[in-house]
């Protein structure tokens, strides 16, 4: 009796040093929790190659215009620091006149007028938020938490936390499913055509914006965004326990499975109004979490939470979004020139995930007769400035000799590809040889 | 507006290659450092 009390104690003192433990670190740490949480849920996101928003949002769309003032390598390591990019520099909002000619074909109903994305979004008359909009579809997703460093999970949605405190678990697997998705976007063409003209009408502001040293300054432009009205979670209980002792609070999915009443007659029909009992119990504690207040007894932003189907050891839940709110985003960046000119656009993605743009990317050859052609080209030997000629003059004549030489051949490349082109190693050898230039 | 990227150009050759598109009659190329510190990508506009 003795050794079981001072066991008992042992285990009430273990469990107030962890208690405070977690809180104490919580404190200190909640910045770190949050950031973490943050990345991980973007992780998540970008698996499916979508750029994660970050909190999520319903108010940004295709045609957002974001300043972007962190370098790409420094974009490249804060990605995959943080997991995501924060918008938080919201130059402009295009209306994007694309939509028309993007969509008439296909999800527009002919004849009748549209306006995007108020239409989709918000469409007048109706609360079917997004269900006019195309469909999208995300693979469900797997992942492990515990609950040792404070319960902020990796998912800003609360069935998560919510589905963890039902578990009373430390540790638990599970997955998230994006439902009810839906995207909406326009053509990168017309948008970089509206993009140029509204860089031209603010090229002063841009201008503050142009390179200096080596830092460049990029527009970020968002072509198309993706959308959920519900989330399901689903969470196991991954704990390992020992059998023999129980402390603290029973968990609430125990109520699931109570105690037979001693002496009933009919198992089966007690057995199920226990189930019944215990599920709408659930439900209640479940819509109380979901339902949030603040200070002022508002009720706080977010999802509506729906308990699906609970075990002893599982818990699912649905959270509904109304309305459908943006999770992530897919964009082209483009860099501030001199006097706010812009350069080329570069899908953000591309950017980021350092991923070359497919059909379009050509390796710059850096073999021998590239290296000599280009030296020929630009560097000409004294031997070759002929008297009264500039190096300039005599580096044009080349140029015009190497077209001269690819027209006669009819080639599809350029004198700038004959030198560049890591493909055009064969026609490069081909005139070094015939022109007997040397290195 | 054809675009064209180009990969891998050679830290001490990037100069000399940009000037090659500019002088075939690109519109904008931008030069971009990649992770390597050793190489560049250009992406030409013509």
């Amino acid at each position: 009796m003795h050794i079981k009390s001072r066991t008992i104690d042992l285990i009430q003192n273990a469990s107030v040093i962890a208690l405070l433990a977690g809180v104490c670190g919580g404190c200190a740490s909640s910045e770190t929790q949050v950031q973490k949480a943050a990345k991980d849920w973007c992780m998540t996101i970008r698996g499916s190659q979508v750029i994660p928003v970050y909190p999520l949002t319903e108010d940004i769309q295709p045609g957002d215009i974001f300043l972007v003032q962190v370098p790409i390598d420094q974009q490249q390591s804060l990605y995959k620091l943080n997991g995501f990019l924060a918008l938080d520099n919201h130059l402009d909002r295009i209306n994007p006149t694309g939509y028309d000619r993007f969509y008439d074909h296909s999800f527009f109903v002919k004849g009748a007028p549209y306006e995007l994305p108020r239409n989709w979004i918000r469409p007048t008359g109706t609360n079917q938020s997004w269900q006019l909009a195309p469909h999208a579809a995300f693979p469900s997703y797997s992942f492990t938490v515990r609950n040792g460093a404070g319960l902020n999970l990796a998912v800003p949605v609360q069935g998560v936390p919510v589905g963890l405190s039902l578990l009373a678990s430390d540790a638990a697997s599970g997955t998230i499913e994006i439902k009810d998705a839906y995207t909406m976007g326009v053509d990168t063409i017309s948008l970089y055509q509206q993009l140029e003209a509204w860089a031209k009408a603010n090229a002063d502001f841009l201008g503050c914006f142009g390179p200096g040293g080596k830092q460049t300054n990029y527009v970020r432009v968002v072509t198309r965004i993706y959308a959920t009205g519900k989330m399901s979670v689903s969470l196991k209980d991954a704990s390992s326990r020992s059998g023999g002792l129980d402390v603290g609070v029973p968990k609430p999915v125990n109520l699931l499975s109570p105690a037979l009443p001693t002496g009933s007659t009919n198992t089966a029909e007690a057995a199920l109004q226990n189930y019944t009992n215990g599920m709408n119990t659930l439900s209640q504690i479940v819509q109380a979490a979901g339902a949030a207040k603040d200070a002022a007894g508002n009720i706080l932003p977010g999802g509506s939470l729906r308990l699906t189907a609970a075990s002893a050891r599982s818990v699912s839940l649905d959270e509904s979004f109304t309305p459908p709110i943006v999770f992530g985003y897919l964009g082209f960046d483009c860099a501030i020139g001199e006097n706010g000119e812009l350069g080329a656009p570069i899908p953000t993605y591309a950017v980021l995930g350092r991923l070359p743009v497919q059909g379009t990317t050509r390796h710059v050859a850096s073999d021998p007769s590239a290296k000599t052609l280009r030296e020929w080209v630009h560097n000409p030997k004294p031997a070759d400035i002929l008297a009264g000629k500039t190096a300039r003059a005599v580096t044009q004549e080349h140029e015009r000799q190497i077209a001269a030489w690819i027209q006669a051949r009819k080639g599809d490349y350029n004198f700038a590809d004959l030198l560049n082109r890591a493909d055009l190693k064969p026609q490069r050898q081909q005139f070094i040889k015939e022109n007997n230039i040397t290195q | 507006m054809p675009i064209q990227t180009y990969s891998d150009v050679p830290k001490d050759d990037v100069g000399t290659t940009v000037q090659d598109y500019v002088d075939a009659g690109a519109k904008k190329v931008t030069v971009t450092p990649n992770d390597d510190g050793e190489t560049f990508t250009l992406v030409v506009k013509t």
